[in-house]
């Protein structure tokens, strides 16, 4: 295996966990902006916010986690889902981290029941890093109505 | 006239004085003697009047009675006068008894008493015209020639008419006299009455003078005990205060000694003070001095503080100016911070635009993670830079705190230093007035130096005093023992006076 076959991620951080986002599916960072709330969404969606232009529902990283809602949410990460582009509120943007698909595990079965969204975990400098799967954060009607109800 | 209660009179009475009570008795017994004595002049004269109503009243009409009969006579007279010698004389005199016969009986009967007085005064008045008018008729015939021999017969027959006139007077007469009698007995009896009266009246005003004088006697008596018994009291009083008055005499005489005394010891003591006074006044001298030098070291100490005030308020604007830079540090860093992080940002989205870019993005990937580091290390440093800045900012606000703490103490010891000052002025002034009290008491000890020698020459005056009315004092208890004995023997005698 090559250094082609590593997968480069957007290392992040919510409260005490680390999280692994694909660099593929990364847009950009940026400082957080002003967030909109929302009625009648799930309690991991903060609301939506206008980035570049385009309306854009905002997603905890924490809650997407099942962490308690706490910490500073320093930064917002926009990732391409598969309907739309969604921006994750994370506390820090830590750095694009390369990783051999060798050292990464398979989720046990405890952890998966906390969250869907994480499909591999490895160990980063003594820390669980978690590798999120940023496809379906979110449920396609959810998705369409926060973009279609979010500015009325 | 209101009345007088009883008790109000008693009492009125019993603060009477002695004089009063004799003056009003003696006015009440002068007052029964004319009362008495105008009741014997009244009585008196009823009597007299009674009397004089006999005599001159019943006893003129008795006579006026008898008068009648002497006219009657002496007409009578007159008649056979005429009748036998016919002059005219004789005639007249005939006239002029008929004339006061009828005067007689006309007065007799108007002031006639009683209706039987007045009926038989009518039938003497009846008698005496039947009378006259044969009298009359044997004139006339006799005035008409007719011998006397011849009428002897007609004067024989009058003396019916005589009879009749002799008899109405002899009835009329009787009359008078038993109305004499009884006007009489009647004035006899009122004054009978009369004397009983006066005995009656006599015998009061004398037992009611008698009372008084009893009582008077018996009031004079209880008053004069009394007096007497305060007398004798007031001597028994007198005697006590004497001999106290004597034993304090004695004690006076023996205290005044002491107070004289104590007197000297006391002009002793002012001569000292007077001295303490004197040295007083030169410590107090001294100590204005000591007080004058203290307040122009004060004065200095107090220059020096206003100039280490001034250096403080220096260090105090240093100090926050430090500050002042220290703030503006602080912002610079915000700056860089704002630079480090939006540096971080960018080097992360180009190191994930590079990510992206495959192969072609690997260099620009490691100069974009450089450039992250770079602005890692950039915020590490500001973030030692921001703690020192902090920790100069602390430092300079306890400096400040410290300098205003210093300022403080400064202008503490500036303000303790101007009490000093203050406290040095009325020093000296206080001093000023001790001195002044201490010559003043050096003074007023002198003159109580002199009030005390003049009081042991009084306190002297008041031991011969003392032996003087110990003296006197024995004059008095000999009066006092005088006084006893003369009331008692006052007392004796009104004792005696009340066993009689």
């Amino acid at each position: 295996m090559g250094e082609d076959s590593r997968v480069s991620t957007l290392v992040v951080r919510a409260q005490n966990r680390f999280c692994a986002l694909p660099v593929d599916r990364v847009v950009e960072t940026f400082r957080p902006t002003l967030v909109e709330p929302v009625a009648g969404v799930p309690d991991l969606v903060l609301g939506v916010s206008v980035i570049r232009g385009e309306t854009v529902p905002v997603v905890s990283l924490a809650a997407l986690l099942g962490l308690p809602a706490a910490g500073v949410r320093a930064r917002f990460v926009t990732v391409r889902t598969d309907g739309a582009v969604v921006a994750l509120a994370v506390d820090e943007a830590v750095g694009v981290l390369r990783f051999d698909p060798d050292e990464l595990s398979k989720v046990p079965a405890l952890l998966k029941e906390a969250t869907k969204h994480v499909h591999a975990i490895a160990v980063m400098d003594g820390k669980l890093l978690s590798f999120l799967e940023c496809s379906h954060l979110l449920d396609k009607e959810l998705v369409e109505r926060l973009l279609a109800e979010g500015w009325t | 006239m209101a009345a007088v209660p009883e008790g109000d009179t008693h009492s009125m009475l019993e603060s009477w004085t002695v004089g009063r009570r004799l003056a009003v008795g003696f006015a009440v017994v002068t007052l029964l003697t004319i009362v008495a004595s105008f009741a014997g002049i009244v009585a008196l004269r009823l009597v007299v009047a009674d009397k004089d109503a006999v005599i001159t009243v019943d006893w003129e009409r008795r006579l006026a009675v008898e008068e009648m009969r002497v006219k009657r006579e002496q007409r009578a007279k007159a008649v056979r006068s005429y009748l036998i010698t016919k002059h005219d004389k004789f005639a007249k005199e005939i006239i002029k008894y008929r004339d006061e016969m009828i005067s007689a009986e006309t007065r007799l009967r108007d002031s006639s008493v009683s209706p039987d007085e007045r009926k038989l005064i009518d039938v003497v008045i009846r008698a005496n015209a039947d009378m006259q008018a044969a009298w009359d008729a044997l004139v006339a015939e006799r005035k008409s020639g007719v011998p006397l021999e011849s009428m002897i017969d007609v004067f024989e027959k009058n003396q019916d008419y005589v009879k009749a006139l002799n008899d109405a007077l002899s009835a009329l007469a009787t009359w008078e006299d038993k109305h004499l009698q009884a006007n009489s007995q009647g004035a006899s009896a009122a004054s009978a009455k009369a004397q009983w009266a006066l005995g009656i009246l006599a015998l009061l005003a004398a037992s009611l003078a008698g009372t008084i004088s009893w009582r008077l006697s018996r009031n004079l008596v209880q008053r004069v005990g009394r007096v007497i018994q305060d007398v004798q009291s007031s001597s028994a009083e007198l005697q006590a205060a004497a001999t106290q008055q004597s034993s304090s005499s004695q004690q006076l005489a023996a205290t005044t000694s002491e107070v004289s005394t104590t007197m000297r010891e006391l002009l002793a003591t002012s001569r000292q003070i007077a001295e303490s006074a004197q040295r007083v006044v030169q410590i107090a001298q001294e100590t204005g001095a000591a007080a004058r030098a203290g307040d122009s070291t004060g004065q200095r100490a107090n220059q020096s503080i206003v100039a280490i005030r001034e250096q403080v308020d220096v260090i105090v604007g240093h100090m926050l100016d430090l500050g002042r830079k220290s703030q503006q540090i602080g912002s610079m860093l915000d700056l860089i911070n704002e630079l480090a992080e939006q540096t971080n940002i960018l080097s992360i989205n180009a190191t994930i635009e590079a990510a992206g870019a495959g192969e072609h993005g690997k260099r620009f990937a490691v100069v974009a993670d450089e450039v992250r580091r770079l602005a890692d290390r950039v915020a590490g440093s500001s973030r030692e830079i921001r703690k020192l800045v902090e920790e100069i900012q602390e430092a300079s606000n306890t400096t400040v705190m410290a300098t205003e703490d210093g300022r403080k103490a400064v202008d503490a010891g500036g303000k303790q230093f101007t009490d000093v000052l203050s406290s040095f002025e009325k020093i000296g002034q206080r001093v000023g007035v001790t001195t002044e009290a201490a010559r003043e008491i050096e003074l007023s000890t002198k003159q109580q130096s002199t009030a005390v020698e003049q009081v042991n020459v009084a306190i002297n005056n008041v031991a011969q005093a003392a032996k003087e009315t110990e003296s006197s004092t024995g004059q008095t208890l000999a009066t006092a023992a005088q006084l006893a004995t003369v009331s008692e023997r006052l007392a004796r005698l009104i004792r005696h006076r009340e066993e009689l």
